[in-house]
């Protein structure tokens, strides 16, 4: 609890040890605030799939306790999955012999609610999703991403305040990927839903996590807000950004930067943060007269960062 | 963020779990139908070979009485064989799909779950029965088989539909922890058309086989007690009397009991286990 307001989402010293002795996960402990998206990242084998599953009540843990919107998973598991939809990992998570319609009826019959009450909400998550003049078709002749439209839909069609996604944009093209991304975006930022969300793109964490955390052998090794994250990994060195034009560049810098181009602009990496070198390499940018588009920190990206943490440690 | 408490659940704990059970059941039946194909044609087969068994028991020509005597044993297997069909492959093929799992998300306790799924197989089984016994029937009157259909044949019916229901649950339940399952369930359907007195019927059984399929075998006990009100005009109170009902109502039970323990054992392990999703 925090500032008076509940955790959407409570772990508290959780360990799963499987009957074959692995510990996938190790004391884990955390809090993700109503409205958040809380990124889970970690190397295959990670634990991160088993966290998922013991929030969604579908393993038991062997230590610790989990709560969903106040209810804890194991004692009051009627009103903790009430709270969550999930889409989860290397599964179908809807019924390909069903059409897309009989789907969401199902899923919303399965948590409690009326036909009166499903068919408005599944009839706009279809149109929203551009389904709906497919909604009769049984759901194993869609395509890979229709498919993952229909799972994300009848995660949503009781209207949950928690959503758990499980690498929700594997195997999708760029286009069926990018709604699913802009559909994260909205849910935690317009409907206010606490999301849970695992993903190897560590580009699209970036890009939609609030916090990320990133576990390995089970084990929570960072869990930060993503911009903190980032920035305590901004590296003390500059990076002057220029036109790309390597032939005005030839003897004009020194040996020391690294110089990278692409996308008709290059970007010179100095080696320290020290200010006579940045103004040495720009006096001799000016003395050249080769453009400087900008000047900036190096901030590596969330890719970067995990690669480090994963093996630093 | 709000919550979602689960009203419908506690406020109408007996409504909403009749709802629920509708929906499990519904969703299997429309799962089934997609498996229709299949169906007919293994139904078809089992029709067939139910029709040579008779021909070369009968020495080369069908005996009304022996028809008489395995139809409804035969019917009851039938029914048999989807159920077990449907609880064992249709909990893998959910279990591989990760379907299971979803279907886990539910404020309704699993028993609920498997109970609706086990209705829809028991569903699925029945009706199948009904159109194989209409063109049964239909041939019977061609061969002046008699049967005297009498209503009190209901009451052994009803134990050996709890027998198939009980193991049916046995058997989805062992498929959740042995997910090998697909051959021996072959064998195990074997087994029961040869013993339960589809194909021969178990009086002509040694008498310790005929004992050893009563108690081993689903169904038999209580096709028994069917066959001898229908063909030999016994009433109720003879096959009570004799122990012959008693037997059948405790071997249901503890059907009934045992597979229930095993299925919610098997979703309970899993649930530890991590074993229910793809």
């Amino acid at each position: 609890m925090k500032d008076g307001v509940p955790a959407a989402i409570e772990v508290e010293g959780v360990t799963k040890v499987y009957g074959s002795g692995v510990r996938a996960v190790d004391g884990v402990s955390l809090a993700v605030p109503p409205g958040q998206v809380f990124g889970l990242l970690g190397p295959n084998g990670a634990g991160k799939t088993t966290t998922i599953k013991m929030m969604a009540g579908l393993v038991t843990p062997t230590e610790g306790r989990l709560r969903l919107g106040g209810f804890d998973v194991a004692r009051q598991r009627a009103a903790a999955v009430q709270q969550i939809g999930a889409v989860l990992e290397g599964s179908r998570n809807v019924y390909w012999s069903l059409t897309a319609w009989q789907n969401l009826i199902y899923f919303g019959r399965l948590k409690g609610l009326r036909l009166a009450e499903i068919r408005p909400r599944a009839e706009r998550l279809l149109r929203d999703l551009g389904l709906w003049d497919r909604r009769n078709e049984q759901v194993g002749g869609f395509s890979r991403g229709m498919q993952q439209k229909v799972a994300v839909a009848a995660a949503l069609v009781t209207d949950p305040p928690i959503l758990l996604l499980d690498e929700p944009t594997i195997g999708l093209d760029v286009e069926a990927a990018r709604t699913v991304r802009e559909w994260v975006v909205r849910l935690a930022h317009e409907e206010g839903k606490t999301i849970v969300l695992t993903t190897h793109q560590l580009a699209m964490a970036e890009e939609l996590c609030d916090r990320v955390a990133v576990i390995r052998d089970g084990r929570i090794i960072t869990d930060l807000p993503t911009g903190e994250l980032l920035d305590r990994y901004v590296e003390d060195r500059f990076a002057i950004q220029i036109e790309d034009n390597k032939a005005d560049l030839a003897g004009t810098l020194p040996v020391e930067v690294a110089l990278e181009s692409g996308g008709g602009h290059a970007t010179i990496k100095l080696p320290t943060a020290d200010q006579d070198t940045l103004h040495d390499v720009l006096a001799r940018l000016h003395t050249g007269a080769v453009p400087v588009l900008g000047v900036s920190r190096v901030r590596p990206s969330l890719d970067e960062i995990f690669v480090r943490l994963v093996k630093e440690r | 963020m709000s919550t979602v408490v689960a009203p419908s659940i506690g406020a109408a704990p007996f409504g909403a779990r009749v709802r629920m059970l509708g929906n499990e059941t519904s969703k299997g039946l429309r799962v089934m139908w997609v498996y229709k194909t299949p169906l007919v044609l293994q139904v078809a087969s089992l029709t067939a070979l139910y029709w040579a068994f008779q021909f070369f028991l009968g020495g080369g020509r069908f005996v009304p009485e022996l028809l008489a005597m395995t139809f409804v044993a035969y019917l009851a297997y039938m029914v048999a064989y989807i159920a077990m069909l449907r609880m064992a492959s249709g909990v893998l093929e959910e279990m591989y799909t990760g379907t299971l799992e979803q279907s886990l998300l539910s404020p309704l306790p699993p028993w609920v779950q498997s109970v609706g799924r086990l209705a829809a197989a028991l569903v699925e089984g029945l009706v199948t029965a009904a159109v194989v016994a209409v063109f049964y029937l239909v041939s019977f009157a061609a061969i002046d088989v008699e049967l005297s259909l009498r209503w009190s044949a209901l009451v052994p019916l009803t134990l050996v539909l709890a027998d198939i229901a009980g193991f049916a649950m046995f058997i989805g339940g062992v498929a959740l922890i042995v997910n090998s399952i697909g051959a021996i369930i072959h064998v195990i359907q074997g087994v029961i058309s040869l013993l339960n007195g589809a194909f021969i019927p178990i009086f002509v059984f040694p008498a310790w086989l005929a004992l050893t399929s009563k108690i081993v075998i689903p169904t038999t006990l209580g096709l028994d007690a069917t066959r001898r009100i229908l063909t030999g005009g016994e009433s109720l109170s003879q096959v009570w009397s004799d122990g012959t009902l008693p037997w059948a109502l405790l071997h249901a039970a503890v059907l009934l009991l045992l597979g229930w323990t095993v299925y919610q054992t098997a979703i309970r392990r899993g649930l530890r286990d991590g074993r229910l999703g793809a």
